[in-house]
């Protein structure tokens, strides 16, 4: 503990160094306060996103210049600001201050923590804009992500670096994958940014406790803009949590970030729009709106080794009204991504859970990035979902069918069902391939459906003992050999004999029907 | 119409340079006979932003305001109104400021007010 006489030192010391000179200030007047928009006069010289400091420290943006009056939103509280009052420029363009304290954390946009764990003190300011990486300093995708979904690292694979968009109605499980996306970077070395805008602070509350549960906070900063903030906070959030990114990316780490949602914060970028009388659009959304994502999400990067090697891998997510993924946000980010996940309710009620739609779902640059043992596997489960998708509709109608086609639908039927996975329970590529191994060397064909789960569940613990040499040498390898393959099919037979008996088929009965 | 305005604003502070403030009436009726027989006293809002405007272009300042604890002396009127010929001066006495004064030139602020400094302290000692 400090020394009384060394505070009184201190004290005398900054005292000593004060200056008291007057200085000369940049103001302006408020001429107008509305829902947060005010709008000024004087400041001629204020540049566009310079801070403003209103009466009493609250801060603001301005964003509108116009010859005449200057449009500003207010990041706080607005109710204490009159018309006639003074307002100071800071010079500063609007930044957050940004260290390696802030893992770990719960901020809100301006880098104030929320989580009552104290301050952050830092010198380091980060632009909340900035321009995105260009052509010279980036390079192709060539890690993957493993979210722990095998349904999403086996067709969806995500790369490092990669905006891969998760869209869907409510209630479709969006923010379940995200946040077992963030779960499984545990011991991956992988940073992770969770950015909540316009979300109920009581599910925010939720999410911090889970991740704090599986330890997954301690590499995890959780960027709050709540559902009671005001629109203002919700339209720089996004920008906060990328700058907060790219301070680590520039440190040659990689990052997942998390925008959750988009579509709030479109919302909150039309209210402060038609605030700011900006013309309205398309659903009253301003001109600007494609340009307010497309900046955003194209800062997500993988820099080239000259420039670090770090990388910015972007979730944003979307939600749908009524299933419809035409509709004028859901189309724009869709076309700026580098691929969607598309979630549904129809399957999310039918129980298949992630309810992702395998075939309006895809990833345009991940596969390049996929590993070579998830390759090899999922290239037969692709086709085997494909062509089940097909019979599906057709066999509803049809009683007579011959064994090829039964035996495709049964397949189909199980690949299905190894594809269901529940919430905060992660599983790593490697014995993802090997189960996927066993779905394809028809392993699991012997067990009826609705058994799958629990031989998925009973396996994976078998493997984790009795087969530890086998998921360390395919986690080691990255790849499934043939010897590896034997290795596994030797070790499923084991297995198969001693998973209860009596769920498997007899399959001489069946021979003889 | 916008450049219109912007003219007939230049004009007439122009026109006003050097005047006596009784012949100022004078000078009003004329002009807003001008603008009446060309049809412009719609425009009569914009021609008055525009005169802020000119008014600064030609003055440097349009407008000053002396916020001091203390009544202004003799000697510091005549200094201040030598410094900004032709600007708008408000004076105006506050107590709170305890000592000193804030002069606002247009958008410029000098704080000199001991009020300003106490605040200033107080913001380097919370850092």
């Amino acid at each position: 503990m400090a020394q009384k006489q060394q505070i009184i030192d201190e004290l005398r010391k900054t005292v000593e160094q004060f200056k008291s000179q007057a200085q000369v200030e940049s103001v302006g007047t408020v001429l107008s306060v509305a829902d947060g928009v005010v709008r000024l006069s004087g400041l001629s010289e204020a540049k566009s996103m310079e801070l403003l400091e209103f009466k009493g420290g609250v801060m603001g943006v301005a964003l509108n210049i116009e010859e005449e009056s200057i449009g500003a939103i207010v990041l706080g509280n607005a109710q204490n600001i009159n018309e006639g009052d003074t307002v100071k420029s800071t010079g500063r363009i609007l930044s957050i201050p940004v260290n390696e304290q802030v893992v770990g954390r719960v901020v809100n946009p301006l880098g104030k923590a929320l989580d009552g764990k104290g301050e952050i003190t830092s010198d380091n300011y980060q632009p909340i804009e900035k321009i995105a990486p260009g052509v010279i300093s980036r390079q192709s995708v060539s890690v993957p992500l493993h979210t722990g979904l095998k349904a999403i690292d086996s067709l969806i694979p995500i790369g490092r670096g990669q905006r891969e968009l998760i869209i869907g109605d409510r209630q479709t499980g969006k923010t379940a994958i995200a946040i077992d996306t963030i779960i499984n970077q545990k011991g991956e070395g992988v940073k992770c940014i969770y950015v909540a805008i316009g979300q109920k602070e009581s599910k925010i509350a939720n999410i911090t406790a889970r991740l704090e549960k599986e330890g997954a906070m301690e590499y995890t900063t959780i960027v709050l803009a709540g559902a009671s903030d005001p629109a203002s906070l919700s339209y720089i959030a996004p920008y906060a949590g990328c700058a907060i990114a790219e301070y680590f990316m520039d440190k040659g780490e990689d990052i997942l970030v998390i925008y959750d949602d988009l579509s709030k914060h479109a919302w909150a970028y039309r209210e402060i729009s038609l605030l700011l009388r900006r013309p309205p659009g398309r659903e009253a959304y301003p001109g600007d709106v494609f340009y307010l994502h497309s900046r955003l999400l194209e800062r997500s990067a993988r820099l080239s080794e000259e420039q670090g090697g770090g990388s910015i891998t972007a979730l944003p997510i979307i939600e749908t009204q009524g299933g419809d993924v035409s509709a004028y946000i859901p189309t724009n980010v869709i076309s700026i991504t580098d691929g969607q996940i598309f979630l549904e309710s129809d399957l999310f009620y039918k129980g298949q859970r992630p309810a992702l739609n395998v075939g309006l779902s895809v990833s345009r640059v991940g596969s390049s990035a996929q590993t070579k043992a998830m390759k090899s596997v999922a290239k037969t489960l692709k086709v085997d979902l494909a062509q089940f998708r097909e019979l599906e509709a057709f066999a509803q109608f049809a009683t007579d069918l011959d064994e090829a086609t039964k035996a495709q639908l049964e397949r189909g039927k199980r690949s299905m069902e190894l594809m269901k996975q529940g919430q905060y329970r992660p599983i790593s590529f490697a014995a993802q391939s090997i189960l996927i191994t066993l779905l394809n060397e028809g392993y699991l064909d012997v067990i009826e459906v609705d058994k799958i789960l629990e031989f998925e569940d009973k396996f994976l613990n078998y493997l984790e003992t009795a087969g530890s040499a086998i998921l360390k040498k395919v986690t080691d390898d990255k790849e499934i050999s043939d010897d590896t393959k034997t290795q596994i099919k030797k070790l499923a037979d084991d297995f198969v004999k001693g998973f209860a008996p009596e769920q498997i088929k007899d399959k001489s009965e069946e021979d003889k029907d | 119409m916008d450049t219109n305005a912007k003219t007939i604003a230049r004009v007439l502070v122009d026109q006003l340079e050097d005047l006596e403030y009784e012949a100022v009436p004078d000078v009003m009726k004329e002009f807003v006979a001008f603008l009446a027989e060309n049809k412009l006293l719609g425009s009569w809002r914009e021609i008055e932003m525009h005169i802020h405007k000119a008014w600064k272009e030609k003055y440097g300042v349009s407008k000053i305001t002396v916020v001091s604890a203390h009544p202004l002396t003799e000697l510091a009127n005549e200094e201040i109104e030598k410094l900004a010929k032709g600007a708008d001066i408000v004076r105006r006495v506050d107590e709170r400021l305890i000592g000193g004064s804030v002069i606002r030139i247009d958008d410029k602020r000098i704080d000199g007010s001991i009020a300003g400094t106490l605040q200033k302290l107080k913001m380097t000692l919370s850092k």
